[in-house]
């Protein structure tokens, strides 16, 4: 039988099989809302874990607040980043840290800690959990959610879903973040270079650093971390066990020279969006002076995250593949063949930049780049499905503290680096850039492919792309293969009768404009697509030679 | 006498023969839909920018091809030959469409490669 037969038969039996919990019933009624689309599809060889089934909502909605207590990536996520915390901390205490590890072990403890959250809940690590390669660790929301992660605020208003707050995206995994240059626009090549995030906003304009920045930015997100004041993160840092530490790295006063209001903890513990704040993006009350001075603390919070990021914890070019450029490591048969397709008929490297001057002819032991990114920084509408299970679509009324995370529902359209261009965050720094949105809409950051693969065990989901549509390799390599051999003008979950969506049916792209062609149609066939998945999984790091 | 001078289609003719042999294959639709179609060929590796897109002009008569699709496509530095795909979004059904393609960089400089006038019809509606 051939594998998408067998894909087929194992998609239908999971449906079926999960089907008194996963039956589509109609979505309680808000006036621009649509349908979610069919029953989830359980990816093939997936269990949902019996602790989570308590946890599954008619509707194929999620209780958010029962998986956070039951979940078991999301209790492993927590032991993980407790261990990593309390790891960082010894070693912060040791005194034998030379200053260029002091700096990426406080960008460690930052990282790890979950009481830089406005509830004291959340660290970055919950959603970049290590083991998944630093993006989304739980299985259940690759699944259910497009990967995207609750944040640190519970929506407690009767009968509300979702009942915590959770950000419209897939979580970005930040291996080599830290190598991604400023955002640039270079005139010569008439195209955006560099920035972090999906959507290119964590330009890096100030620090000069893109990483710093997108540090910077989840700790003051209302659907993340949610602090309401960039200065609240400054204070519970000045509350931390690691204060006296992170004062020893950027000079004695960075912290606590800071004189806090006293209505500080008040403040600091109200979410970011509350109607009690309006517009004011700054509701503490500071001296000239202590703004200064936490700002800059809040930008050295960033400069640590971002060493942290650069660091061999992070970004080490241990996989197999940089042995290989250095005739450390074989690649086997398959893996061969796949690298072969990458840089040749499959054409990958035209974006994911492997760092060989040649065509495939060429010996890799002469590479142009011995540290290649596998991205060349740019940013692309590859045409994926808007993905209907995000359960940002449903957060479009007012939550117990008068925030509405997204009034347009399911009318909400992800421009990706047109949203940023176009003024959604505000007006981009560089204003010269707002007039480049149309040719930029539909546009996410060209990821790089290292640790794509990585995953905590064996039969883990993971998530792909910005809205998580895609979830494992395989549908990745299928979906750049042949998007353009199966569209249907449809949205996700009515693909039409006789079809499987993700392996005969791709619904239509999300933002049909800017389409990219270099995809689509790569005429490869499936031992092809497997050959390429194989030598995906040689760009992990952590291979011992 | 009066003078005349060639039609455009003509000229244009004239000019798609000039050009027509620095396509190595195609162009060919690759798949043409009730109301989208795309079209493929390939080029010697133009050079220029990263970016490129991928243009057909096109319409309804011969004569009057003022419709223009564009499509973004990346440059792979690495080859020696580049495919391009436009897509032609919102056509009608049952119709045929005349078109010629050509290739620009990412800041509208042509690669100077453009293909002959030719023609294909979308299927009609079931």
């Amino acid at each position: 039988m051939k594998q998408f037969v067998k894909v087929s038969v194992l998609i239908v039996c999971a449906a079926t099989i999960g089907s008194q919990f996963l039956h589509l019933r109609p979505v309680s009624a808000q006036s621009n809302q649509a349908s979610s689309g069919k029953a989830v599809i359980l990816p093939p060889g997936y269990t949902i874990p019996p602790a989570d089934m308590r946890c599954i909502l008619p509707g194929n909605k999620l209780d958010l607040q029962c998986l956070i207590v039951n979940d078991p990536d999301f209790l492993r996520v927590q032991a993980e980043e407790a261990g990593l915390e309390a790891q960082a901390l010894a070693a912060a205490q040791s005194g034998t840290l030379d200053p260029f590890h002091q700096v990426q072990t406080l960008g460690k403890l930052e990282i790890f800690d979950p009481n830089l959250a406005v509830n004291n809940n959340l660290a970055c690590s919950f959603c970049h959990d290590p083991a998944a390669g630093y993006g989304n660790g739980a299985s259940i929301l690759s699944v259910f959610t497009g990967g995207s992660n609750p944040g640190s605020v519970p929506i407690t208003v009767h009968g509300a879903y979702p009942n915590n707050r959770i950000a419209k995206r897939n979580p970005q995994s930040y291996v080599y973040a830290a190598y991604f240059p400023p955002l640039q626009y270079l005139t010569a090549q008439a195209d955006f270079y560099g920035g972090n995030f999906w959507d290119g906003r964590a330009t890096g304009y100030r620090l000069q650093n893109s990483a710093a920045e997108q540090g910077q930015d989840p700790p003051v997100d209302p659907e993340e971390m949610a602090n309401p004041d960039t200065a609240c993160v400054v204070w519970k840092l000045s509350l931390s066990k690691y204060k006296s530490f992170f004062e020893q790295v950027w000079g004695t006063g960075a912290l606590s020279s800071i004189v806090w209001p006293p209505d500080v903890s008040t403040v600091c513990s109200t979410p970011k969006g509350a109607a009690t704040f309006g517009s004011n993006p700054t509701p503490l009350a500071l001296t000239p002076e202590d703004r200064t001075r936490a700002n800059q603390a809040f930008d050295e919070f960033g400069q640590a995250i971002a060493a942290y990021e650069a660091s061999s914890d992070v970004s080490p070019f241990t996989s197999k593949f940089d042995y290989f450029l250095v005739n450390k490591a074989k690649l086997t048969p398959q893996e061969e063949r796949g690298y072969d397709l990458f840089r040749g008929k499959a054409n990958c490297n035209s974006c994911h930049l492997d760092g060989t001057a040649t065509s495939q002819a060429q010996s890799a032991a002469t590479p142009a780049n011995v540290r290649p990114m596998f991205t060349d920084f740019t940013y692309n509408n590859i045409g994926l499905p808007k993905n209907l299970n995000l359960p940002w679509y449903y957060e479009n009324t007012p939550d117990q503290f008068g925030f509405t995370g997204n009034p347009q529902g399911f009318d909400f359209v992800d421009f990706g680096m047109g949203l940023f261009l176009n003024g959604y965050y505000g007006p981009p720094p560089n204003s010269s850039w707002a007039a480049l949105y149309p040719q930029f809409q539909g546009k996410f950051q060209t990821s790089t492919v290292r640790d794509a693969a990585k995953v905590p065990y064996p039969g883990f989901v993971k998530a792909f792309m910005h809205n998580g549509y895609l979830t494992s390799l395989k549908e990745v390599v299928h979906f750049y293969n042949t998007r353009d051999v199966f569209p249907y003008p449809v949205q996700s979950g009515s693909c039409p009768s006789g079809t499987v969506e993700k392996v005969t049916c791709w619904p239509m792209p999300e933002v049909s404009a800017n389409l990219n062609t270099t995809i689509g149609n790569l005429k490869l066939n499936d031992g092809e697509e497997n050959d390429l998945v194989a030598f995906l999984q040689t760009l992990v790091d952590g291979f011992q030679p | 006498m009066s003078r005349s001078f060639p039609s455009f289609g003509i000229m244009l003719a004239a000019a798609s023969l000039l050009f027509a042999g620095s396509i190595t294959d195609g162009p060919t639709v690759e798949r043409a839909t009730i109301n989208s179609a795309i079209i493929s060929w390939t080029a010697k590796n133009p050079e220029g920018t990263d970016l490129h897109y991928a243009i057909a002009h096109y319409g309804t008569s011969r004569q009057n091809l003022a419709e223009i699709a564009k499509s973004p496509t990346r440059r792979n530095r690495s080859h020696t030959e580049m495919t391009f795909r436009v897509l032609l979004p919102e056509l009608k059904p049952g119709t045929t469409y005349y078109y010629w393609v050509e290739s620009v960089q990412a800041n509208g400089n042509p690669d100077g490669v453009r293909s002959g006038v030719t023609q294909f019809t979308t299927p009609h509606r079931p």
